[in-house]
């Protein structure tokens, strides 16, 4: 295989000379802080130390031992509470967002008046920063002044108490819903342009064989969008285990703490890292969460991989 | 081509540019780490030039504002140019740790009481003996500012006190007269609690909404520690040792604090919805005319007498029917949670001098703390500013000169940043959780299960942090039997 590529450079030589800017680029600017990240990991790199930076004294694998094997370390505590959250939020928001976005592109790819306005408003959740979102559904979630239970309460009728979003349970839907909504238009932008690259001619084939509708989106949109989901699915599960702005705006402007129903593994490591002082700790944490999602990449890479080379 | 030579080659020059970026980034650290010495050490003594100072927005306006409290020291220094720049609270802490870390920051800076002894630790700040020499700081300024201006872990004064929040207890005039309380019955916790019963007794309304007695936020909120620690204290309780190595939280009387503040909740005198409100909301709520009592900063009453147009509520139901009190006091005294600001001179400073006459006015100057103190609505830190009329004659700032003395701010260890933001934001938090039943049902138990686990982890903390400075502990008992 390395020899394969040598001789693909040897025979392309003046395409790979163009593309080298590109490569060094990458590899210093995102390979650097890697390893920077990773090598922090193995320090003791607390306040005290902060000056020496990456002369702070060698720690071995004493870090990772505090975070993996000692009961004790306040590193740990309401750790696996963020996992869980954190699991639950990544795969209720990847779903959510990908049926959301499904929908709405399957919409707004029907010929109807106003077509492109309305796929221009559908925007407008998506162009909002996430940490207005966090402020504004902080407001919305209230128990008693905000919008969503005066709509559910006093307007549907769908409850008789006002629920309580933002400190108990309901606190990891209260962090759901918005990141569903903040996110869906760009689902919907990716699977409209993936439904825009299916031939008509293939439906209307489908239509003279007597297919009805459901029969040519089981077997033509849903086989044929199935590369653009699993980048989605891909996106989802990597930007939302790293979701931070949201959670950490709605509940007291950036406090710190979600509660243990709310607490994510970002704001976990946000209070742990930065606010303990204890950069050397955070590394180490962020270095498994890495190694984790190496994992989570390759699982989806070997369900995907047939979508993705089309076999 | 000789394949295998020219992968060496290009793997071996992206490793060198690589460990080159890595090596630059560590020289840079540590060569800033000597250039901050160097630069204090050739440091040019009082002359002209720009003085860079760095403040957070304590005012509406914090440009406009600082300029007008800058005229008088511009005016005696017309070779010097003071550059202001406003630094919001969020992003703060980063940017002053930043500077002190890449040793290019201001000259001048404002630092919350808790960031000095962190910020000292450092070794970012120049100390200031001599400006102490001059200006006294244990003589002029309030007491209870000392510890911060002089950590118990440093020999030096690294920072000098500028202003003091305190947070007095507003209260509904014409709600206390609707149900019969008498605000001075509210000196004592079991007075306040008899009047906050009566208030919710009577039953008054506001635009068809019940007025709750009290309103104080719960865990989505900066304030939390800040909101637990005065009922902590006035039961005789503390939140570390004497010596500042260990947690006492779980104390019995740190306890009766504790549970006397969430019984509060409990006996719906502070509504629960309030639990999943900041401090912003539940002010609001008082503005609105919802709360009878609600203990905030003193720049709550400059808010209420300024006009809306400069957007305060001067002229609302509430702000012509409000008053103020002391908070009550405990079982064993009256302790009061004290903030504020200290004013620091970064070591990077190239005219240390300037900067000091600077810190010299702005603290020591008693026009210039009452001119701030009316701008911000904060206290002076300066002990004769409280002699003026703009304190004696007014009825309730004079309730505010009077809580100053019982004003007390956290311990000044290097390690209380991390205890309070990381650790005591979280375990008191969960508290409110508690008290509001949002997991189940309330018991002591759990109440006192969490407050053990916040010992633990703030041992834990305090633990780590002597390991790597083990000195430190010296340092403290020294401290300790000066106080003594």
């Amino acid at each position: 295989m390395f020899k394969k590529l040598l001789r693909s450079i040897s025979r392309n030589r003046v395409p790979y000379f163009f593309l080298l800017p590109t490569i060094i680029g990458m590899l210093v600017l995102q390979a650097a802080p890697i390893l920077q990240g990773l090598y922090l990991g193995f320090l003791r790199s607390r306040k005290d130390k902060l000056l020496d930076y990456l002369s702070a004294p060698w720690a071995g694998l004493d870090n990772y031992r505090e975070i993996l094997f000692n009961p004790n370390s306040p590193i740990r505590s309401g750790l696996w509470d963020a996992v869980r959250n954190t699991a639950c939020y990544t795969v209720a928001v990847t779903i959510g967002t990908l049926a959301v976005g499904t929908a709405a592109a399957l919409l707004v790819n029907r010929e109807f008046r106003f077509r492109a306005a309305a796929r221009t408003l559908m925007l407008f959740p998506w162009i909002v920063p996430t940490y207005v979102v966090g402020l504004l559904w902080g407001f919305l979630w209230q128990r008693e002044v905000g919008l969503i239970n005066i709509v559910l309460v006093d307007w549907l009728h769908l409850f008789a108490v006002k629920p309580t979003w933002l400190i108990g349970p309901n606190t990891l839907w209260a962090i759901i819903i918005p990141t569903i909504w903040r996110q869906w238009p760009f689902s919907m932008l990716m699977l409209l342009a993936g439904l825009q690259g299916i031939p008509k001619d293939v439906y209307e084939a489908a239509e003279i064989d007597g297919a009805n509708k459901w029969q040519a989106f089981r077997r033509i949109t849903w086989p044929l969008l199935k590369p653009v989901w699993a980048i989605l699915i891909l996106h989802g599960l990597i930007f939302n285990v790293y979701s931070f702005n949201i959670v950490i705006m709605m509940f007291g402007n950036g406090a710190g703490y979600p509660g243990k129903h709310g607490d994510l593994l970002m704001t976990d490591l946000f209070r742990n890292s930065f606010q303990m002082w204890d950069f050397g700790t955070g590394a180490a944490m962020s270095s498994l969460l890495m190694l984790a999602m190496m994992t989570l990449v390759f699982i989806w890479y070997r369900i995907f991989r047939d979508q993705l080379t089309g076999k | 081509m000789n394949y295998p030579g020219a992968v060496k080659t290009v793997v071996s020059a992206l490793a060198l540019a690589a460990l080159s970026l890595l090596a630059g980034c560590n020289k840079s650290a540590a060569g800033a780490k000597g250039e901050k010495g160097e630069a204090a050490a050739a440091s040019v003594p009082n002359g002209p030039g720009e003085l860079l100072v760095w403040v957070m927005p304590n005012s509406p306006k914090p440009e406009k504002d600082m300029e007008s409290l800058l005229e008088p020291f511009k005016a005696a220094h017309p070779d010097v140019t003071v550059k202001v720049s406003v630094l919001d609270w969020g992003s703060a802490w980063t940017k002053l740790t930043t500077a002190a870390i890449s040793g290019d920051g201001p000259d001048v800076v404002q630092l919350g009481t808790t960031w000095c002894p962190f910020m000292t630790d450092l070794g970012a700040l120049l100390p200031l003996d001599d400006l102490d020499a001059e200006i006294h700081v244990q003589q002029s300024f309030l007491a209870s500012t000392w510890a911060a201006a002089k950590p118990r872990t440093s020999e030096h004064v690294t920072s000098v006190p500028w202003f003091i929040d305190v947070r007095p207890m507003f209260y509904r005039t014409d709600v206390f007269a609707q149900a019969k309380v008498d605000p001075k019955s509210t000196a004592t916790w079991d007075g306040y609690l008899a009047a906050l019963e009566k208030i919710k007794a009577a039953g008054i309304k506001n635009n068809g909404e019940s007025v709750s007695p009290i309103g104080f936020p719960g865990k989505n909120d900066w304030n939390v520690v800040h909101n637990f620690a005065p009922w902590i204290w006035s039961a005789g309780g503390d939140f570390l040792s004497p010596m500042g190595d260990k947690c006492v939280l779980n104390s019995p009387e740190a306890m009766k604090g504790i549970l006397f503040y969430l019984d509060m909740v409990r006996k719906g005198l502070n509504p629960k919805t309030n639990m999943e409100k900041n401090t912003a909301q539940v002010s609001a709520d008082f503005d609105a005319g919802r709360l009878a009592t609600f203990f905030e900063s003193t720049i709550k009453n400059v808010y209420l007498q300024r006009p809306p147009e400069q957007g305060g509520s001067a002229g609302s139901h509430v702000a012509g029917n409000y008053g103020v009190l002391m908070p009550p006091a405990g079982p064993v005294k009256r302790s009061l949670f004290m903030g504020g600001s200290h004013l620091a001179v970064f070591k990077s400073s190239k005219r240390p001098d300037l900067a000091k006459m600077l810190v010299r006015y702005m603290a020591a100057d008693s026009s210039a703390q009452l001119a701030y103190a009316d701008i911000s609505g904060f206290l002076p830190a300066l002990k004769s500013a409280f002699a003026s009329p703009y304190f004696t004659a007014d009825a309730k700032r004079s309730v505010f000169k009077d809580m100053v003395q019982y004003g007390r701010c956290y311990p000044a260890v290097p390690y209380w940043g991390e205890i309070e933001t990381a650790i005591l934001m979280k375990r008191l938090g969960n508290l409110f959780d508690i008290a509001a039943e949002v997991n189940g049902p309330y018991s002591e138990a759990l109440v006192k299960a969490e407050v053990d686990a916040a010992v633990k982890d703030i041992d834990g903390q305090i633990e780590t942090h002597f390991k790597s400075h083990p000195e430190q502990r010296e340092l403290l008992q020294k401290s300790l039997a000066a106080a003594e």
